[in-house]
């Protein structure tokens, strides 16, 4: 049994992990929290049902295809919810992507329906040695997840594209006085963000069916993957997302399925009295 | 300027003073002949539950459509509005005050337990006739007497999977797998008394928040416990995530679901993994019996979907309203209550309604098995 948790916890945490980082992109560039990032993930699930199952692309044609959507889906979210409010209080933004996350689970429901939808796994069937079986659809995700999120770790510190997107980060103003413009790298930082949690929402959609409130609870384990990560830090939202999937689904079995949610808010809490800043996260003090 | 504007709100408050005295004589009387009888809906059209309040209100029109064809209840018409309730319970409370000011003379409320319960106090105090369509064993007990609930109670439904897992099926070690909302915990609580009961106590009893959608802790220790059943109760998403995570798991005992099981949003989703469940229904829409048929067939023709209970049971609760004012000759809200309480084996869509003394409404179910993708219908459960 442990073994079988081992595994569904892992791909359930690379999700979770997945969304988060999508998360603290967003955050390094604009110094918000997206609280759309989960319905970010549902709109992926939800093209990926058009592409695959109404226009009948192959499924992996339909996995670039959808990522490519969703980064296009990322920038007009980021020219709707932050650019017209970059200068405003933070905490407009915040409430901006409120907003935007309830339009888009309605809109998600007025276009394709309230009723679930399925989608064809990338690889089908149920994977089988000694005692533990589990459905292809999981390794992959393991698979695809770390694959992406590698190369976007990688785009990030080791190419050119990459100083530049931290480059703004650091300090819009300057980065501006030295001839980067601020709108396509903000843009560029809101598309990749989309594209992760977007493919997120395709690898989970096999496995948990498309429904418009498919964003919601993983959204807000994502957020607490963030928060004991550390905020701000890349690495600690995917290894905070992986702790939260093994929280999760390990006191799910052993200490009460019902309250394994309440359980990982816990644990959220119990971190945030221990290690306030997470567990990669720097210390910020507020320089008055 | 500033004298202006003084003038300005003085004159508007007294025009809205004159506008308001004139519009008061002019309010209907309690019981006007000549206006449409208002049914007024509290559903679920947004949020997560969107889809059953679709199917609701699809039910809610295929009956008002008929009985308005045939020309109304002695000559009047009847006009639904539906009010949403966002699938949570504070919308509920809001969409039913909001129903009770639009003037309704009767209400129908929510098929999820959760919200009626919610509903009760404003029931009693606003005293409309309002059915209920949840199947908690707690409504009856408010001993509320303008909520009716027009669905069969868990105490029968419950029992009946207990009892039919136990002695048909001669299951014994059975699972119960339940969400922790009011309608699944209460059911489960009365199948697990039937089961100890019967001689044939569960050995494993475990829980999920409505919305999970991985359930691989609970069926992996519903596997380690060595279950020879499962016995279930869920809405229709997790029922469909159920059946396909239990196959995946290599769970191959049999499964008893509640009616969600067998609806078609559930199946869809599990598809080959649906195959042999069972399933206490209120509704099966290939069932034999002529009024259920002839809904069935009319629901698709007019939706080209295929019905389910949803549909059904508000389909029965407005075909009780209908009776109801018919008997009572008024939309007087204590003539129908009175009306309504005096139903007797009424033959519905779903089920047989005879209220009791706590306005509980139906009076049995059905337990179906998938086999071949075709919903086979095994027994008839009379509850009393």
């Amino acid at each position: 049994m442990a073994l079988q948790l081992l595994i569904t916890s892992l791909a359930m945490g690379i999700v979770y992990g997945m969304v988060a980082m999508g998360m603290v992109l967003i955050w390094r560039a604009g110094g918000i929290v997206n609280f759309a990032q989960g319905e970010l993930l549902m709109a992926g699930a939800f093209i990926s049902y058009t592409l695959a199952e109404t226009m009948g692309i192959p499924v992996w044609i339909a996995l670039v295809a959808c990522a490519v959507i969703m980064g296009l889906v990322g920038v007009v979210f980021h020219f709707i919810t932050y650019w017209p409010l970059r200068n405003s209080w933070d905490i407009t933004v915040i409430i901006s992507t409120i907003g935007a996350s309830i339009a888009m689970k309605e809109a998600a429901t007025l276009i394709w329906g309230p009723a679930p939808l399925s989608v064809e796994p990338l690889v089908d069937g149920v994977a089988r040695f000694s005692n533990v079986s589990i459905e292809w659809q999981f390794i992959v995700t393991i698979g695809v997840s770390a694959v992406l999120m590698a190369g976007i770790f990688y785009l990030l510190e080791r190419t050119f594209l990459g100083h530049i997107l931290q480059a703004t980060v650091q300090d819009q103003y300057a980065a501006s006085l030295i001839g980067i413009p601020v709108i396509v790298a903000t843009s560029l930082t809101f598309a990749i963000s989309a594209l992760i949690a977007g493919v997120g929402g395709m690898l989970l959609a096999p496995v948990f069916f498309v429904t418009s409130t498919m964003g919601g609870i993983t959204g807000l384990k994502a957020f607490a993957a963030v928060v004991i990560g550390g905020f701000g830090s890349v690495h600690g939202a995917i290894i905070g997302g992986i702790i939260v999937g093994f929280v999760d689904t390990f006191s799910g079995a052993y200490i009460s399925s019902t309250y394994r949610d309440a359980i990982v808010f816990m644990f959220l809490i119990v971190v945030l009295v221990i290690r306030p800043q997470g567990l990669f996260g720097e210390k910020i003090a507020e320089k008055v | 300027m500033k004298k202006w504007l003084i003038i300005l709100v003085v004159s508007m408050f007294v025009l809205s003073v004159i506008a308001g005295c004139g519009s008061s004589p002019a309010s209907k009387p309690a019981d006007d002949k000549s206006k449409p009888i208002k049914i007024g809906v509290v559903t679920s059209l947004t949020g997560e539950r969107a889809l059953t309040g679709q199917y609701s209100k699809n039910g809610i029109l295929l009956a008002i459509d008929e009985v308005n064809a045939k020309g109304g209840i002695n000559g009047r018409k009847i006009e639904a509005f539906f009010e949403d309730d966002g699938g949570n319970e504070p919308g509920a409370v809001n969409a039913f005050n909001k129903v009770v000011n639009s003037g309704a003379d009767l209400i129908i409320g929510p098929i999820y337990s959760n919200m009626d319960m919610a509903l009760s106090p404003g029931i009693k105090k606003a005293e409309i006739p309002t059915m209920v369509i949840g199947s908690s064993n707690d409504l009856g007990k408010q001993q509320n007497p303008w909520m009716f609930q027009s669905r069969t109670a868990d105490a029968i439904s419950a029992a009946a999977i207990a009892n039919y897992a136990s002695k048909n099926l001669k299951l014994k070690k059975v699972a119960l797998l339940h969400d922790t909302d009011n309608f699944a915990t209460g059911a489960a609580t009365v199948a697990e008394k039937t089961l100890t009961d019967n001689g044939t106590p569960a050995v494993l009893r475990e829980s999920y928040n409505s919305g999970d959608k991985d359930f691989t802790p609970q069926l992996a220790k519903i596997k380690a416990s060595g279950a020879d059943g499962i016995l279930a109760w869920s809405q229709m998403v997790e029922a469909g995530l159920i059946m396909k995570q239990m196959k995946a798991l290599d769970i191959n005992v049999p499964l008893i679901g509640s009616n969600s099981y067998i609806t078609k949003i559930a199946t869809d989703l599990a598809k080959a993994n649906a195959e042999g469940v069972y399933s206490v229904a209120d509704y099966v829409h290939t069932s034999p019996l002529p009024k259920t048929a002839e809904f069935a067939r009319k629901y698709k023709e007019k939706y080209k979907i295929e019905s389910e209970f949803n549909a059904a049971m508000n389909y029965d609760a407005v075909s009780l309203a209908i009776e109801a004012f018919t008997k009572a000759g008024s939309t007087d809200k204590n003539k129908v209550r009175e009306a309504l309480a005096g139903i007797k084996d009424y033959v519905g869509v779903a089920t047989t309604y005879t209220f009791d003394k706590n306005n509980v409404g139906g009076t049995g179910s059905t337990i179906v098995q998938l086999k071949n993708n075709v919903l086979t219908v095994i027994e008839s459960v009379k509850g009393r």
